[in-house]
């Protein structure tokens, strides 16, 4: 635990001692899998396309610190950024949308400006915050809508991630606004151990992210946001422009992974890690083999 | 000074829910530290007492592996046997506790210069008349810094209850790394910070005003 | 009185510790325990207060079988000192002196009234010292009050186990000379353990040696000095002591018969004839009450007649000369060369205690020489 308190400190003190070779490109992940996957299939690639070495960065304790560790130059690429980052008290008096396209461009713009960071376009899937019920809520009252949950909601047992509960614009606070209603109790807690809860039907409700393969290995269903209140996530890669001018080839080949890698394709690659236990390297490996990009 | 300004203004906003995890923060820890000390101690006497060296090794071994079983895979044990909250939480940090204290209240007691315990014995006090006025009394210094290096530690180690849906300073400093929120971390540091200092100096009084020159 | 009676301990290795003890440790008397390690000297201390349990045999103490005691009770009323002090660290100087009272459930007067009498008895002031602690004190200032910790139930008892074997040699030696001042005072029963020969012999009224488990020698520490057993008892004394003591000339309480007879004054002359011929004096010592009158002799009774109706005050002769106990027999043999005199008593405190004759200093004589012959030999 004292990995997720100093999670930020272990992870910068890592990098301070990676850093230094210009030859080789720093990639940083946060803790989840789906980061940690596409980290994998770029490191495959730049040493497939290029003679450069790649050394990655895993369990960043969250996106901010590895935006910071790029401002400071220990890291050349987040492996995976969503845009809603944008939205993470990055910017002053920055308008909270919930649209898609308006909220990347808001993300390239802006952390071009202030960090001379190329956002690039999203790599075609999104890890977004919804909500998810678990089989029990579905069988009992099917519910189809955010919204169909008003007339029970306080009947319900709901737990999100660490942070949502406190979030400015599209935490707790705001959805009990945005919703008018608010569930029996709502605890955060590490996502491993919410769908641990849920499947010991300790919870009814969860925050899910939408790539979690725990969704459909336990038969949960995710409603539909009928009043747009969470912002997009969208994945994208994202590079710091000095990386991407020394090495112009760098460059090229994540221009390669744009639009390539849909949600459930995603999803799927998680599953392999996640719940069969494989090495995140070799599913990287694979893929990119069955999709043809190495020979 | 924008920046101040901006500070106090975020408590303002914040302060009832700042309180209230400041609030499940100690009595979280406090209470582990607790349970763990009610059952350390007794425990930790009863093995500096025993010459069963098998009871001895088992009971330190199980209370070792408590501290090496990896905080995540611990609680996800717990969830289907004591489900989500305070309990397993407490649970945890209880079981974390353990170890220090027993080590602590063990070494106390064997500590004491087995002269005086002889003497005791000789001069005609009962086993608990010298397990309560000798002993204890002599390992106190011990069981004591046990119990505060451990609460020091529990009170820092609460923050995991904030992964296992029991709230505390944890919520708010893994929030604040969350979302980019440098006041929240701050906050939630800061008042753990202030919970361990305090606590430590309150058991550090009362440890001297129990304890002999 | 305590009473060891064939008292044997054999420790679960297989160790015989003690093989065979009958022994009687004297009441009002420094007892003192000697032998090298592993001779079972402390063994033996701690069957007193039931630290040890013999396998086989009864500890009596006044006749009760201190099996059937409660060992707590026991040792409440038994005082315990132990070589590294063991005073409580945590407890105050008054309260370690008053540990057992407060066991006892005293008053809170009476034990405060008596903890400073102890610290008086052994010249540390009260004031100064009650709320000290321990390890405030010197050394020897501890050992004190571990000594007198132990006196403060008053129990008729005290056990003593290498007490001032840690002390540097000149406090050990103080407190020696204090148990001895102690002792005369309050006239409880000792043992005392020690490895020490020469404190052995200082202290003690009684020194049982041992060996191997088995009590070799006991007696007073002239008895032993001045016949040793065997040469084992011979080898733990040392040789340079042996010789010191036969140079050293003793004095009247070694050599002078403890129980002459006597007669009172009172008594017929026929009595007087009738006793010195039954038991083959030719002279009787006239004491009344412990007041010594003098002496009535053969020769006087049969100048008068021994069937005149006199009584033996008419022709008691008193004592030219008397001496106190402690006297050194140079002394008393020149007082009997120049007075030609017979025999002399002995006085302790204007009381009569014995007597020295010609016979009582042959007897010394003897035994000096048969024990220099064997050394010799």
């Amino acid at each position: 635990m004292k990995k997720l308190l100093f999670g930020s400190l272990v992870g910068m003190m890592l990098l301070m001692s990676a850093c230094g070779n210009s030859k080789q490109i720093e990639i940083g992940t946060q803790t989840y899998t789906d980061p940690k996957i596409m980290a994998h299939i770029i490191e495959t690639l730049i040493e497939d396309r290029t003679d450069l070495e790649v050394n990655i960065t895993k369990d960043i304790a969250a996106s901010p610190q590895i935006i910071s560790s790029m401002e400071k130059g220990d890291l050349d690429i987040a492996a995976t950024l969503f845009s809603g980052e944008v939205y993470n008290n990055h910017f002053d008096d920055l308008e909270f949308t919930t649209d898609p396209e308006e909220t990347m461009k808001k993300a390239q713009e802006g952390f071009k400006e202030k960090y001379n960071f190329k956002w690039y376009d999203s790599i075609g899937f999104e890890n977004a915050y919804a909500i998810a019920v678990s089989q029990d809520i579905v069988e009992q009252y099917d519910p189809q809508t955010i919204s169909d949950l008003k007339p029970i909601s306080d009947k319900l047992r709901f737990g999100t991630d660490t942070s949502w509960l406190e979030r400015p614009n599209d935490g707790y606070r705001a959805f009990k606004k945005k919703y008018d209603m608010s569930f029996k109790e709502a605890r955060g807690m590490e996502v491993r151990l919410m769908y641990e809860a849920i499947e010991n039907d300790e919870l009814d409700v969860i925050t899910a992210y939408t790539v979690d393969p725990q969704i459909r290995d336990l038969n949960m269903k995710i409603l539909e946001d009928n009043k747009n209140f969470f912002p997009p996530y969208d994945a994208s890669v994202v590079a710091t422009q000095k990386v991407l001018e020394e090495h112009p080839k760098v460059d090229k080949v994540l221009q390669e992974l744009i639009g390539s890698i849909d949600t459930e394709t995603m999803s799927g690659l998680i599953k392999k890690v996640d719940i069969e236990g494989k090495e995140a390297k070799k599913v990287a490996e694979n893929y990119l083999k069955e999709q043809g990009y190495l020979e | 000074m924008e920046l101040v300004t901006e500070y106090i203004q975020f408590w303002q906003e914040r302060f009832s829910t700042i309180m209230s995890y400041f609030g499940e923060h100690i009595f979280i820890s406090l209470l582990s530290v607790f349970l763990g000390a009610i059952v350390a101690i007794p425990l930790g006497i009863y093995l500096s007492k025993t010459t069963n060296n098998t009871i001895q090794t088992i009971i330190f071994n199980v209370s070792n592996i408590f501290q090496t079983i990896p905080t995540i895979a611990l609680l996800a044990v717990m969830i289907p046997l004591l489900g989500i909250g305070y309990t397993p939480a407490i649970t945890a940090l209880f079981l974390y506790s353990l170890l220090p204290i027993l080590r602590n209240t063990y070494s106390g007691i064997k500590s004491i210069n087995p002269e005086v315990i002889e003497s005791a014995k000789g001069m005609g006090y009962s086993s608990l008349q010298r397990l309560w006025k000798i002993e204890i009394r002599l390992a106190f210094p011990y069981i004591m810094s046990g119990v505060r290096v451990t609460t020091v530690y529990i009170i820092s180690w609460t923050t995991l209850a904030a992964v296992i849906g029991a709230g505390g300073l944890g919520g708010l400093i893994l929030s604040g790394l969350g979302f980019n929120d440098k006041f929240y971390i701050f906050t939630g540091t800061f008042l753990a910070l202030i919970l361990a200092l305090l606590t430590d100096l309150t058991l550090g009084k009362l440890e001297k005003k129990v304890a002999y020159k | 009185m305590i009473r060891l009676e064939k008292v044997k301990k054999v420790y679960d290795d297989g160790f015989q510790a003690l093989k065979d003890i009958n022994l009687e440790f004297k009441e009002g008397e420094i007892n003192v325990l000697i032998g090298p390690s592993g001779c079972g000297k402390t063994t033996t201390m701690k069957l007193l207060n039931r630290l040890n349990e013999p396998t086989d045999g009864t500890v009596y103490i006044n006749e009760k079988d201190i099996s059937q005691m409660d060992p707590v009770e026991l040792r409440r009323q038994t005082g315990y000192v132990i070589q590294h002090i063991g005073l409580f660290p945590h407890m105050s100087i008054a309260e370690n002196v008053g540990a057992v009272p407060t066991l006892l459930k005293w008053d809170k007067d009476k034990i405060d009234k008596r903890v400073d009498e102890l610290l008086n008895l052994v010249n540390l002031d009260p004031e100064t010292y009650k709320t000290r602690f321990p390890s405030e004190l010197s050394g020897g200032q501890q050992q004190r009050i571990g000594v007198i910790r132990a006196l403060a139930a008053e129990p008729p008892v005290i056990l003593m186990d290498e007490p001032f074997s840690a002390l540097d040699p000149i406090s050990r030696e103080q407190l020696q000379d204090e148990l001895l001042r102690l002792q005369k005072e309050i006239n409880k029963t000792f043992v005392f353990v020690t490895h020490d020969i020469d404190e052995a012999l200082k202290i003690a009224d009684q020194i049982i040696l041992m060996q191997g488990g088995e009590v070799v020698q006991k007696g007073k520490p002239s008895e032993v000095l001045s016949n040793p057993e065997n040469d084992f008892v011979v080898d733990f004394i040392g040789k340079h002591r042996l010789e010191e003591n036969r140079n050293s000339i003793p004095n009247v309480d070694e050599v002078m018969m403890e129980k002459p007879l006597t007669i009172s004054s009172s008594e017929s002359l026929t009595n007087a004839y009738e006793s010195m011929k039954q038991h083959g004096v030719n002279s009787l010592v006239v004491v009344d009450r412990g007041e010594l009158k003098g002496q009535v002799s053969i020769f006087d009774v049969i100048d008068v007649g021994v069937y005149e109706n006199k009584l033996v005050k008419e022709v008691l002769k008193p004592f030219e000369q008397v001496v106190e106990i402690g006297t050194s027999l140079k002394v008393v043999l020149d007082l009997m060369e120049k007075n030609n005199a017979a025999n002399i008593p002995v006085m302790n405190n204007n009381q009569f205690a014995g007597m020295v004759t010609r016979g009582s200093v042959v007897e010394l004589l003897a035994s000096v020489y048969a024990n220099s012959q064997r050394e010799g030999a």
